[in-house]
């Protein structure tokens, strides 16, 4: 996040005066919606689980993020990579990233993506392995390429800290 | 412009690394502060026909516009008030000890605020009764004490009984104060009598320094993505925002409790073998003072006017005329008016007499005994 919002910062003179007159769409829409997760029982007695919107988030709450992208042009479009960076406030929960047909890569600088485990961090002098609190970034890949009018999806719960 | 944006990606990932120490600072047990804005934006890139297109954010409510001034919004949501907060007693961790008559005798207790937003505590005290369950392992006597009043330490400087606020002001995340109850013990209370006090403290919003805030409402029902929200969850669950607890009062005392046997030693006639009561005829007395308190009494004086009937024995005990057992240490002493203990003027002989002499102490669960003989006139 912040990486992102330091290149808004560094790079908004830049990219702003050419982009601002254009407004042109890209071939994707691209929606990130925030919600946690409420167990309610119903009237059969069933335990059930459902989304709603984050409206009481007090620090240990679970929050659901899910990026959908929806390819809005005639053409297909190729490899597709979703980059979420972690609010600095939220911890990743491990195991919850999810996209259908995408590979699922963290990082912990937010340069170098891999499969957690391949993932290192150096504490102290000290080499170990990363765990999901270092995640800093997600990264969705996308298998194979989305066709025209086609939607994909990129899911993953964060704690707050 | 890729040499822009690498450039850029090292300044953002040190200014990143800054950041994260700084936030480090204050990002403690409690959690994120309350009222904090968390957002979150994903990016996506992609090709077309082989091409790299300029990468898309993404919005609430979606965006297609490429590049960072698309004017794509974060996501967001605003931290909310977890109300959390631990209360117990403290300072001395079992019953303090009174004496009848004290004044200003404390229990001490400590609220931490365990929650993510500064906040103010209202106090209630109720003193408890035997119908309550038992504090520290003791039960209530139903005696109360009187005149309590509660002090709360938010300055950190120690109890200042008159000075300290009556409530808890303005207590930050992870901060922690002692709350005092203070009171007096009544001069009828008695040794063994116990006093259990509770304390209740309710969460009441942050009223400004010196200013005790309204009660904290669960604003549930209400709740929203934008505003700070409240959350009651005292103790790791949902509750109300209202803690309990316990400590109280034991007074210790002396306890002294005094008796006096007599014995015939001899008469003129028989002398000392089955003597009778007649005049001439010599009987010791012995007056047993036993303190069963807790406390040692001190300054104990004991005074026998003795009936015109009879006259003290002069050198009863080689030249003295009275022998003091005081828990084993066994001292004589006469009557006349002189450095010891004892006198003996106008028929009254008074034991434990301070000037010159040092004064009689009862130590807490002994026995003294003073004996001393006279002659039936």
């Amino acid at each position: 996040m912040k990486n992102l919002l330091c290149f808004l910062v560094l790079a908004g003179s830049v990219f702003a005066a050419p982009l601002a007159s254009a407004q042109e769409s890209g071939h994707l829409n691209v929606k990130t919606v925030v919600q946690k997760e409420e167990v309610i029982t119903d009237a059969q007695g069933q335990v059930q689980k459902r989304l709603v919107d984050a409206a009481k988030v007090v620090p240990g709450d679970e929050v659901v993020y899910t990026v959908t992208f929806r390819n809005i042009s005639s053409e297909p479009a190729e490899n597709v990579v979703i980059t979420n960076p972690l609010p600095e406030e939220m911890s990743y929960v491990e195991g919850s990233a999810f996209g259908p047909g995408a590979e699922i890569l963290f990082s912990v600088d937010g340069s170098h993506f891999a499969y957690p485990a391949e993932l290192i961090v150096t504490e102290n002098g000290a080499q170990r392995p990363a765990v999901a609190d270092d995640f800093t970034h997600i990264r969705w890949v996308m298998t194979s390429e989305i066709n025209a009018g086609a939607q994909g999806l990129a899911r993953f719960r964060a704690r707050l800290n | 412009m890729k040499r822009f944006t690498r450039m850029a990606g090292r300044l953002c990932r040190l200014v990143s690394i800054v950041s994260v120490l700084l936030l480090s600072q204050h990002a403690l047990a409690a959690g994120t502060d309350a009222g904090t804005t968390v957002a979150n934006q994903a990016q996506v890139d992609y090709d077309v026909g082989g091409a790299p297109q300029t990468f898309i954010l993404s919005d609430p409510s979606g965006n297609s516009v490429p590049g960072a001034g698309s004017g794509a919004l974060t996501t967001d949501f605003v931290v909310d008030n977890r109300v959390d907060f631990t209360l117990v007693e403290s300072g001395l961790l079992t019953h303090t000890d009174v004496t009848p008559g004290e004044t200003d005798a404390f229990i001490q207790f400590t609220l931490t605020n365990t929650g993510n937003s500064t906040q103010d505590w209202r106090l209630v005290f109720t003193s408890l009764t035997s119908a309550d369950p038992d504090v520290d392992g003791l039960a209530d006597t139903d005696v109360d004490m009187s005149n309590i009043r509660v002090f709360v330490d938010n300055d950190a400087d120690g109890l200042e009984i008159g000075t300290d606020l009556d409530f808890v002001d303005e207590l930050p995340e992870d901060g922690s104060v002692d709350i005092y109850i203070v009171a007096d013990a009544a001069v009828t209370l008695v040794n063994g009598d116990v006093a259990n006090m509770d304390i209740e403290a309710i969460t009441a919003d942050s009223g400004g320094v010196g200013a005790l805030g309204a009660d904290t409402t669960d604003d549930f029902g209400s709740a929203d993505t934008a505003g700070v929200d409240v959350v009651f969850a005292e103790g790791g669950a949902l509750g109300d925002g209202r803690l309990n607890a316990q400590d109280g009062f034991t007074v210790s005392s002396a306890s002294l409790t005094i008796t006096k046997t007599s014995t015939l030693i001899s008469d003129p006639f028989n002398n000392t073998t089955n003597p009778k009561a007649i005049p001439g005829a010599v009987v010791e007395y012995v007056v047993t003072v036993a303190n069963g308190g807790a406390q040692d009494a001190t300054n104990v004086i004991v005074s026998d006017t003795l009936s015109a009937d009879i006259d003290l024995v002069s050198d009863a005990f080689g030249t003295d005329e009275v022998v003091i057992d005081n828990d084993g240490t066994v001292t004589n002493c006469t009557e006349e008016a002189d450095a010891d203990v004892c006198e003996f003027t106008a028929g009254a002989l008074t034991v434990g007499v301070a000037a010159p002499a040092a004064g009689l102490d009862v130590l807490a669960g002994t026995t003294m005994t003073v004996t001393f003989r006279v002659t039936i006139l």
